[in-house]
């Protein structure tokens, strides 16, 4: 079963590039949004892994990190600015984010950051639920 | 005292010498001359007084001596006679004296017959007034056991009069004794310092002559207060010099005590003048410093809001640079991401390719404009930014502007309304900026809106221009902000965190506008909502050198 990926951001153009990526390169399913409210709604779907840039009209990228991490702690988060600031990547980590990067962003690094963080959230569902299944 | 002694000797010598006689009956309730022979009236008074307060002074109980019967019948026997002058007869009972004088009428007859013995009578009389008055004078000063004072407690007396008299002298203040009617008795030197009279000109005078006439009735009930009170007090008063100035003191006044009896008043004058100048200079320089307080608080309401304004800047400045290096960030990432996608996957298929690099394309201007908008930079011929005028359809320009931002308006429940003619209405403009100005204002309207908002958009089309009406029912634009929000680096403050990545838009709508002759106005309420109103030419003429500004 092929991984889900919601990727949250305004700018169109990041959007696609980021889409064609992790879709048509790295071979995960894709989901886009261009707010964070749109994407909330969507949470029961399940995802793998949110791409979340920061600046987002309406509910910013760090209240948005909050509100997920409240809905699942463990589903990993990489947050994506184009800000560049040091106070935000803080932040970022300090409400559960798995990483951060910075635009423009570097294919290769996020790659592998997507691919660990995957793997991680894997290993963290598994005992869960097989607890929930009884074995 | 001696004085007195003198007087007294004086007009009983004159008495004699005039060989004039009287009879003088004393008592400590009155006296009186019963009979004079010849000479002055003023002599006998004088003399009379002068003996009057002799016995007042002593205690002698006169009516005592004078009833004595041995004095009595002594007395008739000698004015019911004819004789002249008889005798003086000299009364003396427990220390206490009583002078009768008894002189003849025949004057001829008193100097023959009574010539020798009315000489001793008088030398008598003169060493008898002598010693009382000394014997009175030291038991005032220093009541012995016996009333006596002795040659050690005499110097005593001395040794302290000098050095009270070195005091007075000596002393700055202004220090001086009233009798009992208001008289100065007593002043020091300091009056010609204070007052510019020499203590002569004072004495004997009334203390009140040189009191400021404002100051009478304080002077008056201070110094009642005194004597009634019987203790020392404090007042301040005016007193006028010599030479008609008005000197302050502060006076200290204490009464004078003898036998119980309020016989003076001494007081102590402070020079109050020195005070006086300094809280004048005080009340001069108070005005000045209340002004200079003034002045000192409107500078700092000055300084304050110029303080508020350098940080209104510094933090404009700030997000003025938070929001450039977003904006190139952004497109920096698209620009390198994609064509990182195209050299870096060899099997990637033409279309998609073609696709990317037309992302690049227009990513790449976008940073161009980028660049010059917000650096500023002159354009040359080459200018990224190619403004080219030709005929199209203004409601196809303004719908494909709405489907771009559809899906924004969509996920924010925002519901976008289009009204326009049925038909198309063509202008002559640059397309692609004018595309720009409608996305932006478009795309500003949904941004600005919250949830469940409504955005409406109408084209109008008259004979000459057009006009296309922006509308939406969000945060609005505090009227304040409105005449800034054309300028460079002007974002609306309200609500700043939320709103990411504005404050590029205006300034490059109103270019494009000016560019176009066209008109761009607002309209908004904070709170309820913003209306841009665009008026175009519906042929734009544009100045190719004007496109530089772009």
């Amino acid at each position: 079963m092929s991984k889900l990926i919601f990727i949250v951001d305004d700018e169109q153009s990041i959007s696609k590039l980021l889409s064609f990526w992790v879709k048509d390169k790295w071979g995960y399913d894709v989901e886009i949004f261009p707010n964070s409210e749109s994407m909330l709604k969507k949470l029961s779907s399940r995802p793998d892994l949110v791409l979340l840039d920061i600046m987002l009209p309406g509910l910013d990228g760090i209240e948005t990190l909050k509100r997920i991490k409240q809905a699942d702690e463990h589903l990993p988060v990489i947050m994506l600015s184009a800000q560049g600031r040091i106070d935000v990547a803080v932040d970022s980590i300090k409400y559960g984010a798995y990483d951060y990067f910075s635009k423009p962003i570097d294919q290769q690094k996020l790659e592998l950051a997507l691919k660990n963080a995957i793997r991680n959230y894997d290993l963290l569902k598994k005992p869960q639920r097989a607890c929930k299944e009884g074995i | 005292m001696n004085e007195i002694i003198e007087n007294t000797l004086h007009i009983i010598s004159k008495i004699s010498a005039s060989r004039q006689g009287y009879l003088l009956q004393l008592s400590d309730q009155g006296y009186g001359i019963l009979n004079i022979w010849g000479g002055k009236q003023e002599d006998f008074t004088s003399l009379n007084d002068l003996l009057f307060k002799l016995f007042k002074a002593g205690g002698i109980d006169t009516e005592k001596v004078a009833s004595l019967p041995s004095v009595l019948t002594f007395l008739k026997e000698r004015f019911s006679s004819s004789f002249l002058i008889k005798d003086l007869i000299f009364f003396s009972e427990r220390n206490q004296f009583v002078y009768i004088l008894l002189f003849s009428d025949n004057v001829d007859e008193f100097r023959e017959e009574s010539k020798n013995r009315i000489i001793p009578i008088l030398s008598i009389l003169s060493h008898q007034v002598k010693t009382w008055i000394e014997l009175q004078t030291e038991k005032e000063i220093i009541p012995g056991e016996d009333g006596i004072v002795s040659a050690k407690g005499k110097r005593l007396i001395d040794e302290w009069e000098n050095r009270f008299n070195l005091l007075i002298k000596t002393s700055p203040d202004l220090i001086f004794i009233l009798d009992e009617a208001g008289k100065i008795v007593l002043i020091n030197e300091a009056s010609k310092n204070y007052l510019e009279y020499s203590p002569d000109e004072m004495k004997g005078k009334y203390f009140l002559d040189f009191v400021s006439k404002e100051d009478t009735s304080l002077i008056n009930i201070s110094l009642s207060k005194v004597l009634t009170e019987k203790k020392p007090i404090k007042f301040k008063i005016h007193l006028l010099t010599k030479y008609g100035k008005i000197f302050p003191l502060e006076l200290s006044c204490n009464t004078i005590f003898n036998h119980h009896k309020v016989v003076g008043l001494l007081a102590v004058g402070k020079d109050l003048s020195e005070k006086y100048r300094y809280e004048m200079e005080l009340q001069k320089l108070k005005p000045k410093v209340t002004e200079i307080n003034r002045l000192l608080n409107i500078e700092r309401s000055r300084v304050a809001p110029q303080k508020s304004v350098v940080e209104e800047l510094n933090r404009l400045k700030y997000d003025f640079i938070s929001s450039i290096s977003h904006e190139f960030r952004t497109t920096l990432a698209s620009i390198i991401g994609f064509s990182e996608t195209i050299v870096s996957d060899p099997d990637l298929g033409d279309s998609m390719k073609e696709e990317f690099i037309k992302v690049i394309m227009s990513e790449g201007k976008r940073l161009a404009k980028l660049i010059n908008y917000f650096l500023d930079t002159p354009s040359t011929d080459d200018n990224m930014i190619m403004i080219n005028t030709t005929t199209f359809g203004l409601i196809k320009l303004v719908q494909d502007a709405i489907n771009a931002n559809n899906e924004l308006a969509i996920s924010k429940n925002i519901n976008i309304n289009f009204e326009h003619p049925s038909e198309e209405v063509f202008i002559e403009a640059d397309r692609d900026s004018l595309y720009q100005v409608i996305n932006a204002l478009i795309n500003n309207a949904i941004r600005f809106t919250d949830e469940l908002g409504r955005v409406k958009i109408v084209v109008n089309n008259f004979v000459r221009e057009v006009e296309i009406l922006v509308s939406d029912t969000g945060i609005g634009i505090p009227e304040e902000d409105q005449p800034y929000i054309f300028q460079r680096f002007f974002r609306v403050s309200r609500r700043l965190s939320d709103i990411p990545s504005v404050g590029v838009g205006l300034v490059f709508v109103k270019q494009i506008i000016d560019l176009h002759k066209g008109l761009i106005t607002v309209q908004s309420e904070a709170g309820s909502g913003t209306t841009f109103l665009v008026k175009l030419p519906k042929r734009s003429k544009i100045d190719k050198n004007e496109v530089n500004l772009e």
